[in-house]
């Protein structure tokens, strides 16, 4: 009955100008707003939420969730052109994606975060279709234990997900985590690491953060390096990428989709922890790890697929359970209640239509995307052809702004420039800086749980244990670990058997 | 055996460092942040310093463990070719750009945002061009431009299209 009601939906809306004419404005509006940096994807929807208070319910979601989905691949592009993630979901895309940009690349790494992006979106939302009862159900046997060993897998996650030293990746993972418990506690109202300064009380805000670590201190470490004659822009090369490059990642796509659907549908993970364990993953299965982090087509597609699928699985808990799974659903779902229309356990039963308007409006704007977000691609790589100098005042400019407009707090502005200084620093020591961007949402994530999970068991460690799903997150976190170490124990017994056998 | 970070024996010295200072720094810091608590923990919570601490003494052994490979794969320090005399002179610049942000904040408060976005650029522009390309006064002219248009995008953008509570 939902598929015929879906199947109804999706042709009104396609074969109706007005909606059409809708979709397009979202799309547009959400790529743009999304390329901004310090705009999110919460903030293009708060700002322009207020635009469908006189619509009708149908046309109001469709618009927002155009917005929505678009800006999601809006928020890449910055990432990829100027180092500017705009989201914590965008982290791992200017990894890879910069610096293909820096080898005249950019429109080929815009195309393969496109299609990555476009392919995530279709799966996240086949599954949200099939298994939304099922990924419902999943996500609400996660209790404290679970999401502790979540953040567990996260981090641990993290150590391969950068180049050089799993040792130093893990350290500068933990400084992050120590850095995400600045501030009050919420548990016991104590105050960790304040210095009785005011603006460290509610901790660190991450987008000031992500902004000073990547924005600011690449601009640092250009300027480090800025010499007399330094005028040479990169050639804007190829735009887009043969069809069969593309097909032959399939795989990597569908793993990176697979992961943000399902860490997508647990509630308050968010598509940042999805992206680092797709990313991380990627680079552990791939013939060459080494190659990840310097313009690896790979590492681009990979997060992206991740990113754009967690939205479909973010999506599972508000249709099914009526709980927001991130603070951008939330703002969606307020902006659903605004139309008279509350997601909850009894909506698949009662209101099937408004469960397929969701469905189909994800699917159209997902096609949306895809279109104007080709079209932008030549526009976008222009920014590539602007003279150096000029770039980075520019983007200087953008994260004092993009600080600043998170919170209207200035106090933002100056922990970005701090975070810019530790930047440019780390990269002077090549020391890896996204663990420690990573480090500071798992951070938070991992100690709340883990306190409340050894609260109710009275300070027993053994309730890790005893739950099925983060028993076995555990396991495999343990195996993770281990996993090196006897590779290289076994190497070194082979080098001393070989070495023996030669004497 | 190579020096863990980069293959370098001068930065792997330098991280191991970095870690021990921050592993000594926090900690002081925090033994000030539990001095000042008076608060109660629930039966089983190990404590809001808890994870904390185990972050920094983690850092720390990390940092000791660096300090130990770091000196079991020294290699010979080269002779001084001046490299790190260059290396700090090239710094100058990113550090002018650190002190002009950090006083952007009180600069868009006191003038506005469009007003101090074109005092920032402006002179920048025309440091870096003359950096790149060689004093000309005809510089002033991009810089001045380039200023004047930063001011009217962020004017027409963040503050009138997005309506965001820039200081103005």
């Amino acid at each position: 009955m939902l598929l015929s009601t879906f199947l109804d939906t999706l042709a009104g809306f396609a074969t109706d100008p007005a909606m059409l004419g809708l979709i397009a404005i979202g799309a547009v509006l959400g790529l743009i707003l999304g390329a901004v940096p310090g705009i999110s994807s919460t903030m293009a929807l708060a700002i322009l939420m207020p635009v469908t208070f006189g619509m009708e319910p149908g046309p109001a979601i469709l618009f927002l969730i155009s917005i929505f989905m678009s800006s999601v691949y809006g928020g890449s592009v910055s990432a990829i052109l100027m180092k500017l993630p705009g989201t914590p979901a965008s982290i791992f895309t200017q990894v890879d994606g910069f610096p293909m940009t820096q080898q005249g690349k950019a429109g080929q790494a815009l195309t393969y975060a496109l299609v990555a992006s476009t392919i995530g979106g279709m799966i996240g939302l086949a599954m949200l279709v099939v298994l939304a009862p099922v990924l419902a159900g999943f996500a609400t046997n996660f209790r404290s234990p679970e999401f502790a060993a979540v953040a567990l897998f996260g981090i641990v996650m993290l150590s391969f997900a950068s180049n050089g030293s799993t040792l130093v990746a893990t350290v500068v993972g933990l400084i992050g985590v120590m850095l995400g418990m600045v501030g009050f506690d919420n548990l016991t109202d104590a105050q960790r690491m304040t210095m009785d300064v005011p603006a460290l009380q509610s901790g660190f805000n991450l987008i000031p953060v992500i902004i000073g670590l990547f924005g600011l201190g690449e601009i640092l470490q250009n300027l480090a390096e800025f010499r007399q004659g330094t005028s040479a822009r990169p050639s804007i090369g190829r735009i887009f990428v043969p069809v069969s490059d593309l097909v032959s990642r399939w795989k990597v796509m569908l793993r990176g989709s697979f992961i943000g659907t399902f860490i997508g549908a647990i509630p308050a993970a968010g598509s940042a922890v999805a992206v680092s364990i797709a990313y991380a993953q990627e680079r552990r299965l791939s013939k060459e790890p080494e190659k990840f982090g310097t313009g690896h087509p790979d590492g681009l597609v990979a997060p992206e697929a991740a990113n754009s699928a967690s939205v479909g699985g973010s999506l599972v808990p508000l249709i099914a359970l009526g709980v927001p799974g991130d603070t951008i659903t939330a703002v969606l779902m307020g902006a659903l209640m605004v139309h008279g229309l509350t997601p909850g356990p009894l909506l698949f039963a009662k209101d099937p239509t408004f469960v397929s308007w969701i469905y189909a409006s994800v699917l159209l704007a997902l096609v949306a995307t895809l279109v104007f977000g080709i079209g932008m691609i030549r526009v976008s790589v222009l920014v590539t052809k602007i003279p150096p100098q000029l770039m980075h005042v520019f983007i200087a400019v953008f994260c004092v702004i993009g600080a600043f407009a998170i919170r209207n707090d200035m106090n933002d502005v100056y922990v970005m420039v701090a975070f810019g200084v530790v930047g440019f620093v780390f990269s002077r020591l090549s020391l890896p800086v996204t663990p420690l961007a990573f480090g500071l949402i798992l951070g938070p994530i991992l100690e709340e749980n883990l306190r409340r999970s050894l609260m109710i068991s009275r300070g027993s460690w053994s309730i890790f244990l005893e739950r099925p799903i983060s028993a076995a997150l555990i396991a495999i976190c343990v195996v993770l670990v281990a996993l090196p170490l006897f590779s290289a124990l076994a190497a070194r017994l082979r080098l001393r058997r070989q070495a023996a056998g030669a004497r | 055996m190579q020096p863990p970070i980069d293959g370098s024996t001068r930065k792997t010295f330098a991280a191991a460092a970095f870690f021990l200072v921050l592993c000594v720094l926090g900690l002081a810091i925090l033994r000030d942040s539990r001095l000042a608590w008076q608060g109660m923990k629930m039966p089983g919570d190990p404590g809001p310093f808890f994870l904390i601490r185990l972050c920094l003494w983690a850092t720390g052994i990390a940092g000791a463990g660096l300090l130990v490979l770091g000196v079991l794969t020294r290699r010979p320090a080269p002779q001084p070719t001046g490299e790190m005399v260059a290396a700090a002179r090239s710094w100058i610049l990113s550090g002018l750009l650190v002190l002009s942000l950090l006083a952007m904040p009180w600069l868009m408060q006191a003038i506005g945002t469009p007003q101090a976005v074109a005092l920032f650029a402006a002179p920048w522009i025309l440091l870096l061009g003359t950096i790149s390309r060689g004093w000309h006064p005809r510089l002033l002219i991009p810089a001045a431009g380039f200023g004047l248009a930063s001011a009217v995008f962020v004017h027409l953008v963040f503050i009138r299209l997005l309506a965001l509570p820039l200081p103005n």
